[in-house]
């Protein structure tokens, strides 16, 4: 991702400071964590349901 | 002369300079430490919740209220600020009469990608949108934690954290939207007044239990085959009370939230204003806040002598004020308070004889406290500007109905129909056999007191 500013150096640096800024790469990060926050419900709803299981 | 002139002219423009950055300072400040302060809140339900639950499900109540806090608060960022401000003017998404709102201003600042994602992260520039999203999400943490002791010991884990974003990111957001945001449609034609959220936030999180209640049932022994309610004792009440206190200590963090904070850009001028750019201060909170605990407490303790109805007496008694909290007076507060403490055990009892189980009495607390809060500020309040600047509707009973009834409706709906399609998905409620042998021996792999417990002393007639 690289520091956005030439040269590199706070000098001078205003505005929005974080990590990706001006490209794809905070859209993408948003993507995957959503991704991971869908991933994370679904493996733990079929882990509840092997749980349940062995009570039915 | 001149020169002299010309330096005092530097120093001021110096001075002016650094008190900018002071007040820009303390704004910021100020919405951050809400932040913390509201998370006393999610400690208080936890405790609450865990205490109220039987010692077989302890811990269960407490991971599900747990993953609650950890699920709503991304949802919040993915989408809920972007409902927030896209939604005031109602499901056409346009802008309203302050200009920021509506899908395109929405689109410009609420998105974690593309250029709005200027406005959510860091920012040299921007230092309210950060605390500001904070506090917000926060709120939105709340609602699901108010759901959340009602659904104990019989409800599925991940079945419940996505009905806690649907609450936390969408429900209250758009209740919010329509309520609370400057341009909602529910405060510029009805003159709605809710500043510190009975409706929007108690009120929504509460009917929106209520409809998952419906479709969940209640717990096994529960009720009686002739439609008698048994109780069922939580396990560590001293624990349960507790965490009302820390929840009343959180409410603090809660409606300082409710306040903007005078002389920046986003603010409606150079002191403190209600959301709706009113006239408060944190003098007027601090009047009624404790002016309506101490009337909640009194008010229970009437009626029940229960330290556990007390404390749900001291929660009641802010949230029947909560509307009005900027405008009432404290006497006044106090009365409708001790009201909404005496109302609560009965309200609760009404609620079980049409066979909900609402295990830590949310709905009461929340919603019917809630909405009597909302409906008294219409009769107490009628006349009173709802807005800040000339042609401002003002408060009123009508409007104050109208604010409720929509309140319920986006709770009760979004709960029951997520609810409905969850239990159609067998995903809501826990097998029978699971909620005999208790759930944290089900799925939690630890023991919530190995040393077990030793009985109490047998309760008063």
């Amino acid at each position: 991702m690289g520091f956005p500013f030439e040269p590199a150096t706070w000098d001078g640096v205003s505005g929005p400071i974080f990590m990706g800024y001006g490209g794809a790469m905070p859209g993408l990060f948003s993507v995957i964590a959503i991704g991971l926050c869908i991933g994370v419900l679904a493996i733990g709803q079929m882990s509840e349901a092997k749980s349940y299981a062995k009570y039915k | 002369m001149e020169q002299e002139l010309a330096d005092l002219a530097a120093q001021v423009a110096e001075i002016q300079t650094k008190g900018d950055l002071t007040n820009t300072m303390f704004a910021e400040l100020y919405y951050y430490l809400t932040i913390p302060l509201m998370v006393i809140i999610h400690a208080g339900f936890l405790a609450y919740e865990m205490g109220a639950s039987r010692a077989k499900n302890a811990l269960s109540s407490g991971t599900k209220n747990i993953l609650a806090f950890a699920f709503v608060i991304p949802a919040f960022y993915f989408f809920g600020w972007w409902v927030y401000w896209g939604f005031p003017t109602g499901f056409s998404l346009s802008e309203g009469p302050n200009g920021i709102s509506g899908a395109a201003y929405a689109n410009a600042i609420a998105w974690p990608w593309g250029e709005s994602a200027a406005y959510m992260g860091p920012n040299t520039e921007d230092q309210i949108d950060g605390v500001f999203w904070g506090a917000f999400a926060l709120f939105a943490a709340t609602t699901a934690s108010i759901m959340s002791g009602s659904l104990i010991e019989r409800i599925q884990t991940v079945g419940f954290v996505i009905l806690a974003i649907i609450l936390g990111g969408f429900s209250w957001t758009l209740a919010a939207a329509w309520g609370w945001h400057a341009d909602g449609w529910l405060i510029q034609k009805w003159g709605v007044h809710d500043f510190g959220a009975a409706g929007l936030v108690h009120a929504v999180a509460a009917f929106f239990a209520l409809g998952v209640l419906i479709n969940l049932g209640p717990r096994i022994g529960k009720f009686n085959a002739d439609g008698t309610a048994n109780e069922l004792p939580g396990h560590n009440m001293p624990f349960a009370v507790t965490g009302l206190m820390l929840i009343i200590v959180g409410f603090w963090g809660f409606l300082m939230g409710c306040v903007v904070v005078g002389g920046e850009a986003w603010s409606w001028g150079g002191n403190y204003s209600t959301i709706y750019g009113t006239p408060t201060n944190l003098g007027a909170l601090a009047f009624n806040v404790l002016m309506a605990i101490g009337g909640g407490i009194i008010g229970a303790w009437v009626v029940t002598k229960d330290p556990f109805w007390m404390m749900s007496g001291a929660l009641a008694g802010i949230i029947s004020v909560a509307s009005g909290v900027d405008l009432y007076w404290p006497s006044l507060t106090f009365i409708i308070a001790l009201g909404a403490g005496a109302l609560l055990k009965p309200a609760a009892a009404v609620l079980e004889k049409f066979g909900i189980d609402d295990a830590v009495g949310a709905v009461t607390v929340h919603g019917t406290i809630g909405i009597y809060g909302m409906l008294i500020l219409g009769v107490t309040a009628a006349g009173y500007p709802a807005l800040g600047g000339e042609g401002a509707p003002t408060i009123n009973l009508v409007g104050q109905f109208v604010g409720s009834v929509v309140f319920i409706a986006i709770g009760l709906i979004t709960g029951y129909v997520s609810s409905f399609v969850l239990k159609a998905l067998g995903m809501l409620r826990v097998p029978r056999e699971a909620e005999l042998a208790g759930l944290d021996t089900v799925k939690i792999p630890l023991q919530a007191y190995p040393e077990g417990i030793q009985m109490s002393a047998p309760p008063a007639e």
